[in-house]
């Protein structure tokens, strides 16, 4: 478990410096990515078939975190959203949804594909509500 | 006149967000609040995912407008942090037009990271992620050194400005030439693992996030441009993992030769 998280704020860090984050927010960047990893272990640790609502709550996570850090750090929301959301994207179910095409099974690939599908809709969901709440919410303890 | 400086100030503000891989809405409202601090009237800011269209009415009762067509577009989020910030000290009036287009003409030639730093951090992102996916650590040794290598004609198609879809297609194909390879040569076990976190990086993350801000701000022209973007991405990098895949196991007859 420790060894996931630590593997999850390196890795989200890695995908800031290819996203040019700036240099001082890289740090916060990786917390996100270890914080939205952490969420989603302690989901699927204690429902194991809920890699869904894991990716569901995970997007929740990084877009929330990303907001109350953009109100106490003054940056841009998507500094810290775009990279936190990385460890979501289903990209092993996308693999197989190609693989079986390619190897010609179809209705694997179908299943494959859905599933890969339905992860990248649950993350879209969770950013939206996220976003959706008024700014107020996020910015206690900066007065604003 | 005053007025028209405002404008391209807030133009080029805008410009620089937009290439830079902001959401419609912001680029937008930071428009909007810049030409509304120096006192202009009737301000419309209008962006799609390749144009910017600002219009605003000065003192004089005379109309400003400026199109602006935006071509080149990568991930840099510190353009946006950066002119994001500029805007507010423009607003507040501590920047007068003639110095705000001077920080914004450095901002636009702000460097990226260096390439090396990108592959190595391309490299141990990879790792991660293969390791993560349910890899084991030699699956990951063998994800490092993939993706290490797919960066090398990765960046170099994306300096010759090489349309972004098919730069993914090269980096895709690359990647799993690059890894079934490795893996024949003895190191790694699990393909699928080493491929996807390989392939990590090409993963149309901001493309994504930004589809879903454009849509719910009502922006569904953006928003559509966008999504679209996304799964463009997501065909084209399964489209150069598909190619090198199958002809692999034409020739080989199976993921090992």
């Amino acid at each position: 478990m420790i060894v996931g998280l630590v593997l999850a704020a390196v890795a989200t860090m890695g995908f800031s410096v290819i996203f040019n984050v700036p240099r001082r927010e890289l740090v916060f960047c990786g917390g996100v990515g270890a914080v939205v990893w952490l969420v989603f272990g302690i989901i699927t640790h204690f429902l194991p078939e809920g890699t869904v609502a894991a990716t569901f709550f995970g997007a929740m996570t990084a877009t929330a975190l990303g907001r109350f850090l953009s109100a106490i750090r003054k940056m841009p929301s998507t500094v810290y959203m775009i990279p936190g959301i990385i460890p979501l994207v289903p990209g092993v179910a996308i693999y197989r949804t190609m693989f079986y095409v390619v190897t010609g099974e179809h209705m694997l690939a179908v299943a494959q594909g859905v599933y890969a599908l339905s992860l990248a809709g649950v993350i879209s969901v969770g950013v939206l509500i996220i976003l959706s709440l008024p700014r107020k919410i996020f910015s206690i303890g900066k007065g604003t | 006149m005053k007025e028209n400086d405002t404008v391209k100030v807030a133009v080029a503000a805008g410009e620089i967000m937009l290439s830079a891989g902001a959401e419609t809405m912001r680029v937008e409202e930071t428009m909007y609040r810049m030409m509304e601090a120096k006192g202009l009237t009737e301000i419309e800011s209008f962006c799609t995912t390749t144009g910017i269209f600002a219009c605003a009415t000065g003192s004089d009762d005379e109309v400003v407008t400026v199109i602006k067509r935006v071509k080149v577009r990568d991930n840099n989020l510190e353009k946006i942090a950066k002119v994001n910030e500029l805007s507010r000290c423009f607003v507040e009036g501590r920047l007068d037009e003639k110095t705000a287009m001077k920080e914004l003409n450095n901002i636009r030639h702000l460097l990226p990271y260096p390439n090396l730093l990108r592959i190595v951090a391309a490299a141990v992102a990879s790792l991660c992620f293969a390791y993560m996916f349910g890899g084991t650590w030699v699956d990951a040794v063998n994800t490092l050194i993939t993706a290490a290598l797919m960066q090398v004609p990765v960046i170099f198609l994306e300096r010759r400005r090489v349309v972004p879809t098919l730069v993914t297609i090269a980096g895709g194909a690359f990647g799993t030439l690059f890894a079934l390879t490795l893996l024949n040569l003895g190191i790694g076990e699990n393909v699928e693992f080493i491929i996807t976190g390989a392939i990590m990086p090409l993963v149309p993350g901001v493309a994504l996030t930004n589809a879903i801000r454009d849509i719910l701000d009502g922006n569904m022209l953006a928003g559509s441009a966008r999504t679209l973007e996304a799964l463009l991405t997501a065909v084209a990098i399964a489209a150069g993992v598909g190619v090198v895949l199958t002809s692999w196991m034409a020739v080989f007859g199976g993921v090992f030769w």
